[in-house]
């Protein structure tokens, strides 16, 4: 089990974390925030790229510091700005990788094998990488990321990059790879994490707003969610009355999800929320936000 | 030890290393070439010493006074046949006879370069009385009192004290060379074909600066590998962490040793074989023969063998790019950028061959001032002999490069643990 207790991090004066605890036992963590919430800080925290200013990381009761390697051997990490060697093919660059991980070379060449055949890289094995997609090159990391077969994953943004078939079947993968291991998906794309995530951990104001199921955050804003139909004309005073969530044209008019609170009215029809109505309404002040 | 070998591929295989080694190791062959047209005389040397020996204390002297005296008698004979002359001495028929070659001349060409060779022959057997009495007449306090005279800065008595002190040590070391007759043993004549600074200066020392040059760029290159392609936020997070870094050190130093080793050889190896050193391996490199310039003897700290003396020239040349491996090492572990790590490394041997300029020559400090592996590095014909006032003593060499050692393992060692606590971004 991975502990985060009470963990603050400061570049000088500036706070990135504060306070921060969390409990993460096997499944998928889905980290969600828009962009500078300090998602990458933590996981560079607990990728041990980073000291905690204050407070400490336990993995299984110890301090993932005096672990250092016996805890580093037991992760892997894919992350958000994945650099690659032109030069190498995705073969000599995991060869690399394996050996930083201290995997033997026999050992190594035959995982190798058997992950870019789950990535479908099989082919490429020995092209260089400089003239791969950017798909190509994030299944290549993603390949890294398992090579170990690690009992921490920790992807920061995996997505990036891929098309939506590959973004379909790197989640299947996920869901399989989750089930004896903890799997921390770090996205500022719901759609990436609404379906396979155990749990979403959402990070507001450097500290952990929530940590709870898809279905509990949902419930949070149960019978504030509504839709309803309307003339263009009307939209931009209703806007102001009301968070938008999202909009769509229907039958030369305004079909407009939105939230609110107290007032009502009949032509309202109240619907389920989901994990973005959820992500708007936490995040409705900030900027960048990018529902997928 | 595998991932240390898969480091030192990143600089041994980088475009820039082979193509400078290409270019360099070109420069050099050119640089040899460019003096070949020494390399029949350089051989008569040899056919005397495998006649006489080179050692021309008592014997050796008389049995090169034969050799010379016969070969004059048959240069006599030929002349005697073909012009009805003889001389007294090869330089007094080619001075009388400059234009042997010419076609009316009735001299044939095999007999022609039977009077050249007779020539080179003259001319060391002419030396070694001078040299000889060179020797027996010189002063080391003197060539101090000579060397403090002319210096531009006036020096204090606190400095003198001391440049005296390490003079006598060497007037010492000068009586020793002459009980030992060191200085009378053939080698190539320095003041006509300066063979010493050929090899030690033009070529070695150039060649110690291309090693510095591919060490320094190759070193940048492998601590700096995962900074510069932005992998690092990867290989720093797994198993190995940031212990990668002293994998890459051992790398540096590796591909250092090798890229050092490989140049040299391939340049020495091409350099003996061009020009023939067969019966000098073993000449004493004390020999007043080695002096290029009138009354410039170069009087080494120990008594050593051509070929001692070149292997510990090669060993410290090699000490030194350790050195220089170990700094810009040192400078990668808190500088992100290769670029910057070379520009920095580059300011600091600015700085170490300019410091003596801003020390008083009145402070006995002017002597720390020299005390670094650039100004070593470009002394190279001078290792181990006499050279500047204020590197003139025994141990300036090796106190150098101890003392640089044991300077740069403490400082990469806290740099490293430096390293290792900060946070990477």
């Amino acid at each position: 089990m991975l502990a985060i207790r009470n963990v603050s991090k400061y570049y000088g004066t500036f706070c990135a974390l504060k306070d921060i605890d969390l409990e993460l036992s096997h499944g998928v963590y889905g980290l969600l925030a828009p962009n500078g919430a300090g998602k990458t800080t933590l996981i560079k925290l607990l990728v041990t790229l980073l000291f905690p200013t204050k407070g400490e990381i336990l993995y299984n009761g110890k301090n993932i510091l005096g672990l250092d390697e016996h805890y580093r051997e037991q992760l892997g990490y894919l992350p958000q700005q994945f650099g690659y060697y032109k030069n190498y093919s995705p073969n000599q660059y995991l060869m690399y990788i394996a050996a930083l991980k201290g995997i033997g070379k026999a050992e190594a060449k035959t995982r190798i094998g058997e992950l870019l055949r789950l990535v479908a890289l099989e082919e490429v094995a020995h092209k260089k990488m400089k003239a791969f997609s950017g798909g190509m090159i994030q299944r290549v990391g993603i390949a890294q990321a398992m090579l170990n077969d690690p009992k921490i994953l920790i992807l920061d943004e995996p997505t990036a990059g891929l098309d939506p078939k590959e973004r379909v079947r790197f989640r299947n993968l996920l869901s399989e790879l989750a089930r004896e291991r903890i799997v921390i998906l770090s996205t500022h794309i719901v759609s990436d994490v609404e379906s396979i995530a155990g749990e979403i951990i959402m990070i507001k104001d450097s500290r952990i707003l929530y940590q709870e199921t898809v279905e509990q955050l949902c419930q949070t804003l149960e019978g504030r969610v509504y839709e309803t139909l309307m003339d263009y004309e009307a939209a931009d005073d209703f806007r102001r009355r009301v968070l938008s969530l999202s909009e769509k044209q229907e039958q030369g008019r305004l079909r407009i999800r939105f939230m609110a609170d107290g007032e009502t009215d009949e032509s309202w029809q109240s619907v389920r929320p989901q994990l973005e109505d959820v992500f708007l309404h936490v995040y409705r002040d900030e900027e960048a936000v990018t529902p997928g | 030890m595998r991932i240390v070998w898969m480091e030192a591929g990143k600089g041994l295989r980088s475009p820039i290393i082979i193509g400078l080694f290409m270019l360099f190791t070109a420069f050099n062959l050119f640089l040899m070439l460019s003096e070949r047209h020494m390399k029949d005389e350089l051989r008569v040397l040899n056919t005397i010493v495998a006649q006489t020996g080179h050692d021309m204390n008592g014997e050796g002297y008389e049995a090169l006074g034969e050799y010379y005296t016969n070969e004059l008698a048959k240069m006599n004979s030929i002349t005697q046949e073909k012009i009805g002359q003889t001389y007294e001495s090869a330089a007094a028929f080619t001075s009388s006879n400059p234009q042997l070659l010419d076609p009316d001349r009735p001299f044939t060409e095999p007999e022609v370069r039977f009077v050249q060779d007779l020539l080179v022959t003259e001319r060391y057997y002419e030396s070694l009385p001078a040299i000889r009495s060179q020797y027996d007449s010189l002063d080391m306090r003197t060539r101090a009192e000579v060397a403090l005279s002319i210096m531009i800065d006036p020096t204090s008595d606190r400095v003198d004290k001391l440049v005296y002190a390490n003079y006598n040590k060497l007037q010492d070391r000068l009586e020793v060379l002459r009980e030992k007759g060191e200085h009378l043993h053939l080698f190539f004549q320095g003041t006509v074909y300066k063979m010493h600074s050929f090899l030690y200066d033009k070529l070695l020392g150039i060649m110690l600066l291309q090693a510095m040059v591919m060490g320094v760029l190759m070193t940048a290159q492998i601590m700096n590998h995962e900074f510069d392609h932005r992998t690092h936020l990867l290989m720093y997070a797994t198993r190995r962490g940031r212990r990668l870094k002293v994998d890459k050190l051992g790398a540096a130093f590796l591909t250092t040793t090798l890229m050092t080793i490989m140049l040299l050889s391939v340049n020495i190896v091409a350099f003996f074989e061009m020009y023939d050193y067969s019966g000098l391996w073993d000449v004493p490199i004390g020999t007043g023969f080695l002096q290029e310039y009138d009354d410039a003897p170069l009087i080494p700290w120990w008594s050593m063998t051509f070929v001692q003396y070149l292997f510990a020239v090669l060993a410290l040349g090699l000490v030194l790019q350790w050195i220089f491996a170990g700094l810009t090492a040192g400078i990668a572990l808190f500088v992100r950028n290769s670029y910057f790590v070379c520009l920095l490394f580059l300011l600091l041997l600015g700085i170490g061959l300019t410091l003596f300029t801003v020390v008083p020559t009145t402070s006995l400090l002017i002597f720390w001032a020299y005390i670094n592996p650039f100004q070593v590095l470009f002394s190279t014909p001078n290792w181990f002999m006499i050279k500047h006032v204020f590197t003139t003593y025994p141990s300036y060499e090796w106190m150098t490069v101890s003392l640089w050692s044991a300077v740069l393992a403490a400082g990469l060692w806290v740099a490293y643990r430096r390293f290792k606590r900060r946070d990477l971004v």
